[in-house]
């Protein structure tokens, strides 16, 4: 009987290890363990057995018979394998040929420079507010302390409409208006677009964009102003970015300074923003006691901001929108 | 305005460079904008007398001079018409580099010889004038450089000037802020200080009319002066800083204003009415012929010098032609006053006429000093201009000045900046700016600024003085406090840029467009939004071109140009988008800003690529971008109506609405206007009220539980009117079976044989679910049955 169950298992080893396709794997399983298999046989044979080597012999066929069925599966799984691994080589194609263009669009710069400035803003505390972009002189002039006879008013060439109204020159006007409706502490920033009276050219366009922020408390400093552009300018130009401030003038603000950067690998100061302690004239205005409280206003261009950081030499092509100049952000 | 670095250095001890000059003062707050070299290539030019000219050909006024350098003469042909015997000019020999890179040569000209060149100013590149050639001082020094001569090389900066920094508007002013820098003074010392022989008794009458304009007039009566061309060294300092030379008591005065910084005006004494002084407004009117030539009308709210008959000189802005002063003129007035500023710049812009005198007083003058800048240019003018007499100062004082004075808090000062700065230290910088500390308490200094400082009145303007003097620079940089203050989130803002992200990731561009517009904007493409289409837009009163004339009342104009211009730049497949405002004109408020979102869509909608044709955009794909957007804003109440828009196509344009209320539109444009403008045909635009929708999301929407039991479908097909729209099958279906009926969709839609003209079949996959229990094949049959019959019967259509 031993003799018998080697023999067989060498034969069915070999088979086995012969098989190429999956169809012989079946063909080998019905010759060893089908009904009339040579391991099923062997199970009949059984009966000649003498009593006392039965249960051995039994245990030795059984053995015999897992062995089988443990190649076959193990040869059947190496054949699926083999022929997978065949059918994805046969449908492999050049990755390296272009893929659809699923055509995501962009943000136009102008507005990601604005995004992103709001974000470092609001993570120092500002709110944003809103203003009209058609102001009256009141508010656009007078009550940033700049009346009509004032040289100041000359430095923003107005657009004017009828019935003595404006196109805002800058964004301040928003400032007047947001402290006529809330009471100190105020930290607010205001967005949006202004308008100057200017020659439409490389470097000026008869409107842009700009960001006004402002706080007032009781004891907000100038040297706290410094620290919030300081912030400002670092985390949207980079730490490297040096910046310096120097004494100016604005009606709205005394003392005033405006503001310039020199960025890494690039030479000479750049102007990106005016800002100051907010005029006592400008606080009475909305009826603010300059006696008790005290701060700081700032306004930026985004248009140079964006020029500045992209190397955009013509401000025009801000407002052209040529798809392959925004493709570009 | 132009400083000269030279002469800086004669005001005030400094010995750094001109870019570390220019550094100091945009500390200082005077921002430099520029640094330009002036005569800094005078290599190889020297100081030659003429000893000889000979004319040698009239027709060409050519002359054969002989020039000496001291060391040799040289024969030199001239052209310039004012060479002659005994002046000294600037020679250039043969070999020398002119600074426009000519090398002067030996020529022969109309047969003589010429061993080099005398040269003008602009040929030395030390002004403009080529009229003629230098004519240097006598003192100057034969055969020595060019170079040496004082002033001649020098560096020109130019300051970019805040309003409020009127007292800078001079060299003096300028050198005062670079010695409070420095710590140390400026020298005061002055050119031509004569004492006067020439001293007469004489005076002349002044009237002021009205001291609020004119607090005080004064004036030197100068007699028997030459007027000549000025000295090289006088118009060579006015036209460093570019002020043109004219003669020689029109250049003192200009030299004084731009020494000290107050404008004066000379009279030929002998053209004034009387002679006599009124200072006065004009009569209405009244009219003058001023120095520029030209005649301008006054009115009465206009200060004017009168002399007995008729204005000499419009006040503080320039003076009448009648009484200039020309080469025949002998005796002056020479004239010192202040006026007032708002007078000065309302009379100015009134007549559209400013001047560096105008451009001073409106800025504010030096009401408590200008006598010295009087004084000095009388001096000046009896010693330049060879003068037999002189008056002593004759005055008007009509409202004596009183000086500034004011309180400041040291504490607020402090807290102001925001650093400790000790009061010695503040005391000190007071001090040193010309500020008077009047008195002192613990903590409040009574100060008085200087009377050119007329931008300093209140204790934030001392704040500024101080921060500024103690180095903006060298501020600390605190961190903002953390005190926290009550945040509000923007809702518009949110909107702005979700909408940004949603539509970006949908393909689209956003574009930034102008908000003015031609006048003739709203006839080709009226405004959705308003009344009128937009005829009526708010008009600006001074617009920058005719395409600036109004303010828009659409985006769609815009949109349109863009897709236009990218279209001529060969832009395949179009997305755009634009989130703006939009302006309508208003009774009560004048107008009423709207915010608008406007979409764009041209060609192809998907691009085509390597194996894959492309897709252009048609109705019901921008439609669904449209839906899409909304669903993802959450709004579930949006419908559209058929519409028409004249720059539409009039079968192609929807309204959307959000309950019956019109928030915007789609449609494809119009095929005349595709034809018109470089656009495709299948080109769509969309307009949306952006406030209308914010209104609609003001709440949140609720979860709905997800169905605990399966969804089936069945198939629906009906033949129907094809003038029924969709949304009236859509309505009347969705409220059918409510609570079975979960919702449909078309599967197709066909017109044609077999249908009968006139009607249309739908196929419409009907999705049944019940929220109590599992629908089993029965259930729903009979559910689907009955669906049928309500459909028929409401919609009047039958089944296929």
């Amino acid at each position: 009987m031993q003799d018998k169950i080697n023999q067989i298992q060498q034969t069915a080893e070999h088979a086995v290890d012969a098989c190429t396709a999956l169809e012989e794997i079946e063909q080998q399983r019905v010759r060893f363990l089908g009904k009339k298999g040579e391991v099923t046989l062997l199970f009949q044979h059984l009966k000649n057995v003498p009593v006392e080597e039965k249960p051995q012999a039994g245990v030795l066929i059984n053995t015999l018979k897992d062995h089988i069925h443990n190649i076959l599966q193990l040869k059947k799984e190496r054949l699926e394998t083999a022929q997978l691994e065949k059918q994805l080589l046969s449908e492999s194609i050049d990755v390296t040929l272009p893929g659809q263009n699923s055509g995501f669009g962009k943000i136009h710069p102008l507005n990601r420079t604005l995004h992103e400035l709001v974000d470092i803003f609001h993570s120092l505390g500002f709110s944003i507010a809103h203003g009209p972009e058609i102001e009256t002189e009141y508010y656009n002039f007078d009550a940033l302390n700049i009346p009509s006879y004032h040289p100041a008013r000359d430095m923003q060439d107005t657009f004017f409409l009828e019935n003595g109204m404006v196109l805002r020159t800058h964004t301040s006007p928003v400032q007047i208006r947001v402290m006529e409706n809330k009471k100190p502490p105020v930290r607010i920033i205001a967005p949006g677009r202004v308008y100057r009276n200017e020659a439409i050219n490389y470097k000026s366009y008869c409107l842009f964009h700009q960001i006004e922020g402002f706080y007032v408390d009781s004891a907000v400093s100038f040297a706290e102003l410094k620290g919030v552009l300081a912030f400002v300018i670092r985390e949207f130009f980079g730490k490297e970015t040096q910046f310096r401030i120097r004494p100016s003038y604005f009606p709205f603000t005394e003392p005033s300074l405006e503001c310039d950067i020199m960025v890494k690998g690039k030479s000479g100061w750049m102007e990106i923003l005016g800002a100051g302690m907010i005029h006592p004239q400008v606080l009475k205005s909305v009826g603010y006691d300059p006696q008790q409280v005290q701060g700081y206003a700032f306004g930026m261009g985004i248009e140079r901001i964006t020029m500045l950081r992209y190397g955009i030499d013509d401000i025009r092509l801000l407002y052209d929108n040529d798809l392959r100049f925004l493709a570009q952000f | 305005m132009k400083v000269s670095y030279s002469w800086l250095k004669k005001i005030v001890a400094f010995d750094f460079s001109p870019q570390k000059l220019a550094d100091i003062l945009t500390e200082l707050g005077l921002e430099v904008d520029s640094i330009m070299p002036f005569g800094q290539n005078l290599d190889g030019f020297v100081v030659a007398k003429v000893v000889d000219v000979k004319l040698i050909d009239e027709s060409k006024h050519l002359t054969l001079c002989t020039v000496d350098t001291g060391t040799r003469k040289y024969s030199v042909v001239c052209g310039a018409p004012n060479v002659r015997k005994g002046i000294k000019s600037a020679f250039a020999v043969t070999g020398t580099k002119l600074p426009d890179g000519t090398v002067i040569s030996t020529t022969k000209i109309s047969g003589y010889e010429s061993e080099g060149m005398l040269c003008s100013k602009k040929e030395l590149g030390i002004g403009d004038d080529d009229s003629g050639i230098v004519v240097l001082d006598s003192t100057a020094g034969i055969g020595e450089p060019l170079a040496s001569i004082d002033d001649l090389s020098d560096w020109i900066l130019e300051i970019e000037l805040t309003p409020n920094r009127p007292d800078c508007l001079n060299m003096r002013g300028v050198a005062r802020e670079i010695a409070v820098a420095l710590k140390t003074s400026i020298m005061d010392k002055q050119r031509c200080i004569i004492e006067d022989k020439l001293l007469n008794a004489e005076s002349i009458g002044i009237t002021i009319e009205n001291s609020e304009l004119c607090e005080n007039y004064s004036a030197y009566i100068i007699r028997g002066i030459k007027v000549e061309p000025s000295p090289f060294w006088l118009a060579h300092r006015l036209e460093m800083l570019g002020i043109r030379s004219i003669n020689n008591i029109v250049d003192i005065t200009n030299y004084v204003m731009m020494e000290l910084g107050h404008p004066l005006h000379a009279f030929d004494l002998d053209k004034l009415a009387g002679p006599e002084i009124v200072v006065r407004c004009a009569k209405e009117g009244e009219v003058i012929e001023t120095l520029d030539g030209k005649t301008r009308t006054l009115d009465s709210s206009m200060l004017v010098i009168a002399d007995k008959i008729q204005p000499v000189a419009v006040a503080g802005i320039m003076g009448g032609a009648s009484s200039e002063v020309t080469e025949n003129t002998k005796n002056i007035l020479l004239e010192g006053a202040y006026f007032n500023p708002v007078s000065v710049r309302t009379t100015a812009r009134k007549l559209g006429l400013t001047s560096e005198s105008s451009y001073r007083f409106e800025r504010g003058a030096d009401r408590g000093g200008f006598q010295e800048a009087l004084q000095r240019a009388a001096y000046m003018i009896a010693g330049i201009g060879n003068a037999s007499s002189r008056s002593c100062l004759i005055e008007h004082n009509a409202k004596p000045y009183s000086p500034v004075k004011f309180e400041c808090s040291i504490e607020r000062i402090r807290s102001l900046i925001g650093v400790a700065i000790s009061d010695e230290k503040i005391k000190e910088i007071i001090e040193s700016l010309n500020i008077t500390i009047l008195s002192q308490t613990k903590n409040t200094l009574t100060v008085q600024p200087a009377s050119y400082r007329v931008d300093l009145s209140i204790e934030q303007d001392i704040a500024e003085e101080i921060a500024r003097i103690y180095g903006y620079n060298n501020i600390p940089v605190v961190l903002p406090g953390s005190d926290f203050v009550e945040y509000a989130v923007n809702k518009k803002h949110q909107f702005a840029r979700f909408s940004r992200n949603l539509l970006v990731g949908a393909g689209f561009f956003e574009t930034v467009t102008c908000s003015l517009h031609p006048a003739s904007t709203s006839i080709q493409i009226p405004s959705f939004f308003s009344k009128d289409g937009g005829s009526t837009a708010i008009p600006i009163k001074n617009p920058l071109s005719e395409m600036h004339q109004r303010l828009q009342t659409t985006l769609a104009p815009n949109i349109l140009a863009v897709i236009e211009n990218n279209i001529r730049q060969k832009s395949e497949s179009i997305k755009l988008f634009e989130l703006g405002t939009i302006f309508l004109p208003d009774k009560i408020t004048f107008s009423h800003e709207k915010s608008i979102l406007a979409l764009g869509v041209s060609g192809q909608r998907e691009l085509e690529y390597w194996g894959h044709s492309g897709k252009n955009w048609d109705f019901f794909a921008f439609k669904g971008v449209l839906e899409s957007f909304f669903a993802s804003l959450g709004l579930n109440c949006i419908t559209f109506q058929r519409t028409e828009l004249p720059y539409l196509h009039s079968g192609k344009t929807a309204a959307i609405y959000i309950k019956n209320i019109p928030i915007g539109y789609l449609g494809q444009i119009h095929p005349l206007l595709s034809q018109q403008r470089m656009l495709k045909k299948d080109t769509f635009i969309a307009e949306l009220d952006v406030d209308a929708i914010l209104k609609e999301m003001a709440g949140d929407s609720k979860y709905a539980p997800l169905p605990k039991y399966p969804a089936i479908e069945r198939d629906l097909a009906i033949v129907i009117d094809s003038s029924t729209p969709f949304q009236h099958i859509y309505n009347t279906i969705m409220n059918s079976m409510t609570g079975l009926l979960e919702n449909f969709r078309v599967i197709s839609i066909y017109e044609g044989d077999p249908i009968p003209p006139g009607k249309k079949s739908l196929s419409l996959r009907m999705r049944y679910r019940s929220l109590e229990k599992t629908l089993n094949d029965r259930q729903v049959d009979e559910i689907h049955d009955k669906m049928a019959r309500i459909v028929v019967e409401t919609l009047q259509c039958s089944l296929r």
